[in-house]
């Protein structure tokens, strides 16, 4: 099952993009590119555009200039190439959970409803629901919500994942344990992956490379490549000299960032 | 046993709770009983006892005549509830969709549920003259604004991050209609049902008093008339006994569709 599992990832291009609201500039020629099956965090303190990046990277907003090119197409938020797992998990509270699993793939049509409820059930399995597939949404606990929610966007087979602080609002524990389960689906689906997070531990914790962006519209502030070995675990990754050097690294970042943010609020009140 | 103990027992004995048990059963006896003793205080021309309008609803009965009546306010109602429900699903997903719509028919429904249902009924008189087509039009006025809103603030309610998580799950526009506007605003239509069913049955008893020939409210104007008080009592209690009952089986029905597709 494992080996059969795999999906892949493709490469994403972001080139030379610009985009503003109205007469404020968010990116001013922002340039990243992520290859395929690399698991990519966005890092930065609210404010900063991370959002409006990920809603750059969809689709759901367009650039002014510039592009947002997956597999050398402009991306576009329907593509069923990737998969997007939002802060709240938003599933739909009419359908049960396989249902709501199964919903990309009744969009898609090409299924039978047999075929549709077989893959809608291992990637329920894959996330752990298996036996809560016929529940309400209401349900299932947050963590349980945003584990359906994943295996939604799991179930379009998607070559790039866009995860928008998707743990942000479970408790600490649940988040870590979220982390984990994340690492072992891409490990075996092989996805390139683009996660938003402010929280610095995650992102080291999953990623390959963290990117800290910089207050608009002045793009990334640093590239941290992530050398920590895989797979990972809680045990030895957390308390890796390496990872308390990134993580110092990165709260040095964030507080300058912050800091920077404070005095553009401070001249902006004068 | 512990003083903690005891106090715990006695906080529980406190909050005894029978499951299923409530004291709407007393609401309707309550009532009658208030009935009958006021009633012993007038002559019984003026107000007759609970016996006395169930001997007039026998009459009825006997003779078939209610029947007709019940008949025609059924298909007034029938006609200008449902031509309100076609159209306020309509303009209510429209005006929840479309701003520029929205802007233009709030103040419109606005100034129409500002008039009683009933000021229009002279005017529809001379217009349509007496009958059918006259209650339909004042019963359709009075139901469908009210609907209108209650659709169009459901389907503002519907989460742009439903819509967001729809979208990027390759729904096209009208597959996020079909499949999640529309289930999404199920909850406001049921709402906006229910809201227009009593708003049109009371237009319709209104309506009959001043523009029919038959139906319930003509039953209760024409007793007024008459100066039949037992006629009067029975139609109150004929138009609210079947709107509380259209109501519950009507409904029930509904929310148990609602609740299938919510399943399916």
């Amino acid at each position: 099952m494992a080996t059969s599992s795999h999906v892949g990832g493709d490469e994403l291009i972001i080139e030379d993009v610009h985009f503003s609201y109205g007469s404020v500039p968010i990116f001013d020629g922002m340039s990243i590119s992520v290859s395929p099956g690399e698991f990519l965090s966005i890092l930065g303190p609210s404010g900063c555009g991370k959002t409006t990046f990920l809603n750059l990277l969809s689709g759901f907003l367009k650039p002014d200039a510039g592009s947002v090119l997956l597999r050398g197409e402009p991306i576009e938020p329907e593509d069923p190439h990737f998969g997007y797992v939002f802060q709240s998990a938003t599933l739909f509270p009419w359908l049960s959970t396989v249902e709501n699993v199964e919903f990309g793939l009744r969009m898609a049509g090409k299924l039978t409803p047999e075929q549709r409820r077989e893959k809608a059930m291992h990637y329920l399995d894959m996330v752990g629901l298996k036996g809560f597939e016929n529940y309400l949404p209401i349900r299932l606990s947050g963590g349980m919500q945003q584990r359906a929610s994943l295996a939604r966007a799991l179930a379009m087979e998607p070559r790039l994942l866009l995860m928008d602080e998707p743990f942000g609002a479970l408790d600490a524990i649940t988040r870590e344990i979220m982390n984990d389960e994340l690492l072992r689906l891409w490990d075996e689906l092989g996805q390139t992956v683009v996660f938003i997070t402010h929280d610095i531990d995650e992102a080291i914790y999953l990623s390959d490379r963290v990117l800290v962006l910089n207050l608009p519209p002045r793009g990334v502030f640093k590239t941290l490549n992530n050398d920590l070995p895989r797979p990972r675990s809680g045990p030895t990754t957390r308390t890796a000299d390496l990872f308390w050097q990134y993580k110092k690294e990165l709260i040095d970042d964030i507080s300058q960032v912050s800091a920077l943010k404070k005095k553009v609020q401070a001249a902006q009140m004068n | 046993m512990s003083v903690v103990a005891k106090d715990a027992v006695s906080k529980n004995k406190s909050r005894v709770y029978i499951p299923g048990f409530s004291w709407s059963w007393l609401s309707i006896p309550s009532l009658l009983v208030a009935w009958m003793l006021i009633a012993t205080q007038f002559p019984n021309y003026i107000l007759p006892q609970v016996w006395e309008v169930a001997e007039e609803a026998y009459d009825w009965i006997a003779d078939g005549s209610i029947f007709g009546h019940l008949w025609a306010s059924f298909l007034e109602e029938v006609g200008g509830f449902g031509a309100a429900i076609i159209v306020s699903i309509i303009f209510g997903f429209m005006a929840g969709f479309y701003k520029g719509f929205r802007e233009y028919i709030v103040p419109l429904n606005g100034l129409f549920m500002a008039i009683p249902p009933i000021a229009w009924a002279p005017l529809m008189l001379i217009i349509f003259g007496i009958g059918y087509t006259t209650i339909v039009v004042v019963i359709f006025i009075s139901a469908v604004n009210p609907m209108i809103l209650t659709i169009m603030e459901g389907v503002l309610t519907i989460q742009g991050s439903e819509i967001r998580a729809a979208r990027a799950l390759g729904a096209k526009r009208w597959q996020l209609f079909i499949h999640v506007y529309l289930p999404a605003s199920l909850p406001f239509i049921t709402a906006a049902l229910r809201i227009g069913f009593s708003q049109a049955w009371r237009a319709l008893v209104a309506a009959e008093m001043i523009g029919a020939t038959q139906g319930l409210g003509w039953m209760v104007s024409m007793g007024g008339e008459i100066g039949n008080s037992r006629q009067v009592l029975l139609g109150i209690v004929l138009i609210g006994g079947v709107s509380y009952l259209f109501e519950r089986i009507f409904f029930r029905r509904l929310e148990k569709h609602y609740e299938v597709w919510r399943i399916q």
